[in-house]
């Protein structure tokens, strides 16, 4: 556990799926539902 | 709309995929409290809106591996940044992040920052300035 005065560690990971060819563009790049 | 491609058009889409991967070399990826939906095409936030600034290699990402199979079979690219873990420069609540060019006057992907369910997953939203930020893992994938 980090002390009260230590900033607690930020821990992620992500990504872009960019838009399927056919897909409209400007949908923010969002894979089918 | 779902489209699924021949090996032909795939190799097309990965030649896309190649395209959009190299815009960000040497640019920034950067973890902003500005709502999710940052317009690329709008102000690129700033100052203290600016969480954690991670910077891309000069060439942002590597090679893509292919995943998959029909119908989903995927391209994937994973980024490499000069440092994984970077300090906040701020305090605040993540929501977003935008991918800019290294002298950040050009967005070229923005996309939502969460606990879950977003482009980009933390264990908190909730920055402190001074904390460590880690990003361990970033990809662009196409679907192929």
């Amino acid at each position: 556990m980090p002390g009260k005065d230590a900033p607690q560690d930020i821990v992620g990971s992500g990504g872009i799926v960019l838009p399927r060819p056919g897909q409209p563009a400007g949908d923010g790049g969002k894979d089918d539902e | 709309v779902t489209a699924h491609l021949n090996t032909g058009a795939s190799s097309a889409a990965r030649a896309g995929l190649d395209a959009y991967k190299a815009l960000p070399n040497s640019g920034h990826l950067m973890i902003c409290t500005t709502a999710a939906s940052v317009d690329p095409d709008g102000t690129i936030p700033s100052g203290a809106a600016i969480l954690a600034d991670f910077t891309f290699s000069a060439t942002a990402f590597g090679a893509d591996t292919t995943a998959g199979t029909f119908p989903a079979k995927t391209e994937t690219a994973t980024a490499s940044f000069a440092a994984a873990t970077v300090t906040a420069g701020n305090t605040g609540t993540a929501a977003s992040f935008v991918i800019t060019n290294g002298a950040k006057t050009v967005c070229y992907f923005s996309g939502s920052v969460g606990t879950s369910g977003a482009d980009i997953n933390l264990n908190s939203t909730a920055i402190s300035s001074g904390a460590n930020v880690t990003l361990s893992s970033f990809t662009m994938t196409q679907p192929a």
